[in-house]
């Protein structure tokens, strides 16, 4: 299985008016045909620009500092917006987190679906359209298409509105999906149904999924692998058994112990302290250095490279280079040095 | 009348009229009690009347029929609201979702948070800037805060705000409506760490209003479970989770997921299709404590 995106020390800036925001720093993972590789982290760690910058859907005074995309082992770091333009969809396709206002409220969700379909094969005749926008309404588990076509997006609701949103981005058959926090904006229950969409999508089509999320009980159901990003930078990435049962990097940690199901019984959620610091001139060293119990007097002076835990589990955190304090971590039980 | 209980609902119904002969009924028949000091939580899916129910509560809508007793006030009756109006518009509170739009953005925080203080027309001890100063670092602020604007903080902070502006009027009863849902899973922690403390401090009643019944459970001491504008279930939590007797309440707890991939995948999510019987019976008492809407006599 080859990998369909590699992306290679990508650095992302935006000129703002108060300095310069980064918030895409030094990141580098690859994603497999047919993979489900979450991204997890609070808000504001740059999970949402990582995805955008590999779309290059980024404001005009975001820049690529540094860094590879290659798609199928073509860099396309270079690339225009019209050669871009030609990419996405076809390769890449986006599903944002909020349906609502991703849908045009004065069109019906047919001719939503119709105008992806037709922006991506325009040689299609109008029943080859009419055609293929059912077949998608059906692939999304929308019954009775024919005559659903017909309603607009406040006939919908937020669950249905996502299935035709990922109608739409499915319409031209990609092969990289950026799901943008899908189901945040969803109930639990319609939750489960999407994410059983997905996955049954997924296998379906054999598309590789880029899932971005900050619930590590959507990371369970869904991904091969995950990534955790803390300011813009991905600071352990393994696959899903390895970040679930052996985390490495506190952060991790923090995220995971602050989980109500881990609480059982006790008075008091453990929590990480304070909040992501800003992306404007982020700090030196290990930018989680001011939130970690365990941080070392390196942690404020260098921000640590990536130590191997196995060969598909890598964690950037001093912890884990020799002579570094040997630190357990137990689920719901916060830490436990020795 | 006794004031064991802080709130007391009965039979309240609100419907929503669309165009011509059409409504929504947003809530049929509910009724349940709120006890003084209690964390209440109230869940279930969007669209099952649960802010339509909080709205209600604090006078925002008025009722098509039943009652809503504040401390044996009856609230839905607008004689009685109009005579107990100063006390009921201060010691009760309301917290909303979205804090990004329910803050002012013209506004310091410092106004924000003494804005209800003004309205009221109560003077503070020192200064509106020191109770503004104190009511922040009660929610976890500092008092950099007060001169900034809510463009400038972030969602967790920004709720923190929204909770200063509550305590502030020192309420008895708080409803906050899915004061959580918008903010992501660390914060959402911090948050609920900080709402058990306050209540145990100030000792207020509390309606906490969510769809994620993994912090209700952590939170609050009773549940109500709502489906499609009625209550279909109540019972203390720790009941709740170990025996739930409602289908709907079965589902709604396996729809969570697991942070075990183990465990997770594969694992069958359940959905629920209403069974009429089910919808139409009764709020009925299964053991002490513990009501279930049910249609059938053998459960």
């Amino acid at each position: 299985m080859g990998n369909i995106l590699e992306v290679k020390n990508l650095s992302v800036s935006i000129d703002t008016e108060e300095g310069i925001v980064e918030p895409v720093r030094d990141v580098s993972f690859s994603l497999a045909e047919g993979e489900v590789l979450a991204i997890v982290g609070e808000s504001g760690c740059g999970k949402s620009m990582l995805c955008k910058s590999i779309m290059k859907l980024l404001p005009p005074s975001a820049r690529l500092v540094a860094g590879e995309i290659l798609v199928e082992g073509k860099d396309i770091a270079g690339l225009g917006e019209r050669a871009m333009e030609k990419l996405r969809g076809k390769v890449f396709s986006m599903v944002f987190q909020d349906p609502g206002r991703v849908l045009n409220p004065t069109m019906s969700i047919g001719s939503q679906i119709a105008e992806a379909v037709r922006i991506h094969a325009p040689a299609l005749s109008e029943e080859a359209v009419s055609e293929r926008v059912l077949e998608l309404l059906n692939l999304v588990g929308i019954e009775q298409g024919r005559e659903r076509q017909r309603l607009y997006p406040h006939n919908f609701s937020g669950g249905m509105k996502q299935r035709c949103v990922m109608a739409i981005a499915l319409a031209s058959d990609p092969r990289v999906l950026f799901a943008d926090e899908p189901t945040t904006s969803l109930d639990v229950t319609i939750q489960a149904q999407i994410l059983d969409l997905l996955s049954s999508l997924q296998k379906k089509l054999r598309m590789a999924t880029v899932f971005v999320t900050h619930d590590f009980g959507v990371v369970a159901r869904v991904a091969d692998r995950a990534a955790v990003m803390y300011a813009g930078k991905i600071v352990e990435i393994g696959t899903a058994e390895e970040i679930f049962y052996d985390p490495r990097h506190p952060y991790t940690w923090g995220l995971l112990q602050s989980l109500p199901f881990f609480a059982r019984g006790k008075r008091e959620l453990p929590v990480m302290p304070g909040s992501p610091p800003s992306l404007i001139n982020p700090p030196k060293g290990d930018a989680f250095a001011c939130r970690n119990p365990y941080a070392l007097a390196i942690d404020y002076e260098e921000a640590p490279p990536f130590f191997k835990v196995t060969d598909t589990h890598f964690a950037a955190t001093w912890l884990l280079a020799p002579g570094a304090p040997k630190i357990s971590f137990r689920k719901g039980g916060g830490f436990c040095g020795s | 009348m006794a004031v064991e209980n802080m709130l007391e609902i009965s039979h309240l119904t609100y419907v929503f009229p669309l165009s011509g002969n059409l409504f929504i009924k947003a809530l049929d028949d509910v009724s349940f009690s709120v006890r003084r000091g209690e964390i209440f939580g109230l869940v279930g899916e969007s669209g099952s009347g649960k802010s339509t129910l909080a709205r209600l509560i604090m006078n925002v809508y008025q009722p098509c029929s039943g009652r809503i007793f504040y401390k044996g006030i009856d609230t839905a009756d607008p004689r009685a609201f109009r005579q107990n109006k100063g006390m009921l518009q201060t010691s009760r509170q309301f917290i909303f979702q979205d804090s990004g739009t329910s803050l002012n953005q013209r506004m310091k925080v410092e106004d924000i948070v003494t804005e209800p203080l003004r309205i009221a027309g109560r003077k503070p001890d020192v200064s509106y800037r020191r109770t503004a100063s104190e009511a922040l670092g009660q929610a976890g602020l500092n008092e950099w805060y007060l001169d900034r604007y809510p463009a400038n903080l972030s969602g967790g902070e920004r709720q923190r705000v929204a909770i200063a502006r509550a305590l502030v009027m020192e309420p008895e009863l708080i409803v906050a409506d899915e004061p959580i849902a918008s903010l992501d899973a660390s914060m959402q922690a911090q948050m609920v760490n900080l709402f058990h403390r306050l209540q145990e401090e100030r000792e207020f009643t509390f309606l906490f209003i969510a769809h994620d019944l993994a912090m209700v459970k952590f939170l609050c001491s009773r549940v109500g479970v709502m489906y499609r504008g009625r209550l279909v279930e109540v019972a203390e939590t720790k009941e709740l989770f170990k025996n739930p007797l409602h289908a709907y309440t079965r589902v709604l707890m396996a729809s969570i997921p697991i942070p075990d991939p183990r465990k997770e995948r594969g694992r069958k999510i359940p959905v629920y299709e209403p069974d009429s019987e089910e919808l139409a019976g009764e709020l009925l008492e299964a053991a002490p404590g513990h009501l279930v809407r049910t249609g059938r006599q053998d459960q």
